[in-house]
């Protein structure tokens, strides 16, 4: 841009335009800072127990989910659904709202991470897949098999969305994980998110570049996971 | 220049901090359908801390309505909450704020209207959750399909109402910033073309309908979950209560907001007064920025919800 465009003494004037332009983009990349779509809080709340599947000779086949909703998301997904007389929602709907959630869970690695001694573990596609309706809240029950069984010494179990619409936290209840045909002796740690404690370490600046940078601490306070260790 | 680069660079990356994670959506098995907005984990402990608040409200809420059945005094509850999560829920990033905002800092706004702009959009938001839900669910017995395409198709006509919003504030605003690089000296010359007093105040009547508009098109997830809800333990009306609640709360804070940008505003206008072509450089280039800001954001917000909806 021309000298006589911006109208003002050269000697001053490269000055002043950087500094207007400094301010002009520092303006643009705080409205910016405000709109960015991104962090929608979860409006989907789910409780997971979790069954984890040994051959019998120590060997990890398989996980079976069970995944509560919350009341509202339960009220949503079953909306103009008909009932019996029974009060109860008409089965073969229940029965194709199962198919459509289960079968688009491939596209969101099932929302399940698994890794024996450190290793990912690949899983086939889900079986076994219903959903009940109790006391206003939606139960999905899925099996999810093992590509390969993998050895079962030490594996951790993440159940969580990456994405964050969904809010999985491991059920409250002590049989949250437990496992089936185990070898003598295997134990289940549970470790739930704990977003409250992410606000001790908030910082007011952090929030504008943070997502530049992504912070490991933060991704750590939504683990829900479980670790099955076994002698 | 390298100041002016660097300044270029970062304006590069906040445009694309704003069009990725529009662009990145996929549908979720348990997806509400649009109606949830965009995801992704919070990149922030401050961000993490409100987010974990709404959803501790969005619970209660959903706790309160149920309690209603057993204890009739839950519904106080019910209403206090909801205008905590209306507090709350405006105070993290939206683009309704965000509109808001940039029509204020484009436009010399009084503080009352701004913040009567602002209370509007809120309250509009409530009640098209209100007109929504009462309509398909209630009246029609939609399914969740009926719902979401609903909402999908609001979705569409307010993103894209953003967009044009954005262009016509943009034409406004750069004929203004052309005219003073063509070297028209006195600001009040820009004005000598347009029209008398009268029109150009119904123009910017016409202006603050569809800012009013644009922002409070969309509604907001958790007045529709907790209607449907509400509607399901047959308690609607305790429902539309708890919206209309939550709506008092969002209209609250974006006026508070409303009142940040007006006083930002006036500010950037006292600086420059006594700064002659330097200081009307500064004005009119902020109010292009604001009005570019509207239209980058509804652009990026159509393609966004163009993208998901082709894919589910």
């Amino acid at each position: 841009m021309g000298m006589r465009l911006w109208g003002w003494g050269y000697r001053e004037g490269a000055a002043v335009r950087r500094h207007v332009f400094t301010l002009l983009m520092g303006a643009f990349a705080a409205l910016a800072a405000l709109v960015r779509p991104a962090a929608a809080h979860p409006h989907v709340f789910v409780a997971a127990k979790a069954e984890v599947i040994f051959d019998g000779s120590g060997n990890v086949i398989g996980i079976n989910h069970v995944w509560t909703f919350d009341e509202s998301y339960s009220a949503f997904a079953t909306m103009g659904f008909p009932k019996g007389t029974d009060g109860k929602f008409d089965a073969a709907k229940l029965a194709e709202l199962a198919k459509v959630n289960t079968e688009s869970l491939s596209d969101f690695g099932y929302f399940t991470e698994a890794k024996a001694g450190g290793r990912k573990v690949e899983f086939a596609p889900p079986q076994n897949y219903r959903l009940e309706h109790n006391n206003n809240a939606l139960t999905l029950f899925l099996t999810l098999p093992l590509k390969r069984p993998v050895p079962g010494r030490t594996l951790s179990l993440e159940v969580s969305d990456p994405t964050y619409f969904v809010a999985f936290s491991f059920d409250e209840a002590a049989d949250a994980v437990v496992m089936a045909r185990a070898p003598e002796g295997c134990k289940a740690t549970i470790r739930r998110p704990k977003p409250e404690d992410l606000s001790s370490y908030s910082k007011l600046s952090d929030q504008i570049f943070s997502s530049l940078s992504g912070k490991e601490e933060v991704s750590s306070a939504f683990a829900n996971r479980a670790v099955i260790a076994c002698p | 220049m390298s100041v002016t680069r660097r300044a270029a660079l970062l304006a590069l990356i906040a445009m694309t901090l704003l069009a990725c994670p529009a662009l990145a959506q996929n549908p979720n098995p348990f997806s509400l359908g649009g109606l949830e907005g965009l995801g992704g984990r919070p990149s922030s402990g401050f961000a993490a801390f409100i987010l974990a608040k709404q959803a501790e409200f969005t619970r209660a809420m959903t706790a309160a309505a149920r309690a209603m059945s057993t204890d009739p005094a839950a519904f106080w509850s019910l209403i206090g909450l909801g205008f905590a999560y209306g507090v709350f829920h405006a105070a993290g990033p939206g683009h309704g704020k965000a509109i808001i905002a940039s029509y204020i800092i484009a436009n010399e706004n009084a503080l009352k209207r701004g913040a009567g702009i602002a209370a509007l959009a809120a309250l509009l938001q409530g009640l098209v959750a209100i007109a929504l839900v009462g309509v398909l669910a209630l009246i029609l017995q939609g399914t969740r399909q009926t719902l979401t395409a609903s909402i999908n198709w609001i979705e569409s006509a307010s993103y894209a109402l953003i967009a044009t919003f954005g262009f016509w504030l943009l034409w406004r605003k750069g004929r203004a910033l052309l005219a003073l690089m063509r070297g028209a000296d006195d600001p009040a010359c820009d004005h000598v073309h347009m029209p008398g007093p009268a029109e150009v105040a119904r123009w910017s009547r016409r202006e603050a309908a569809m800012a009013v508009l644009a922002a409070g098109l969309r509604p907001c997830t958790g007045a529709v979950l907790i209607l449907i809800f509400t509607l399901s333990q047959s308690i609607l009306p305790a429902g539309i209560a708890a919206v209309l609640s939550m709506s008092a709360g969002t209209a609250l804070t974006t006026a508070g907001l409303a009142a940040l940008a007006v006083y930002f505003k006036s500010f950037a206008v006292h600086v420059a007064a006594g700064r002659g072509r330097l200081g009307l450089w500064l004005v009119r280039g902020l109010e292009v920025l604001a009005a570019l800001l509207v239209t980058l954001l509804g652009l990026a917000l159509l393609m966004g919800h163009w993208a998901s909806v082709g894919g589910s």
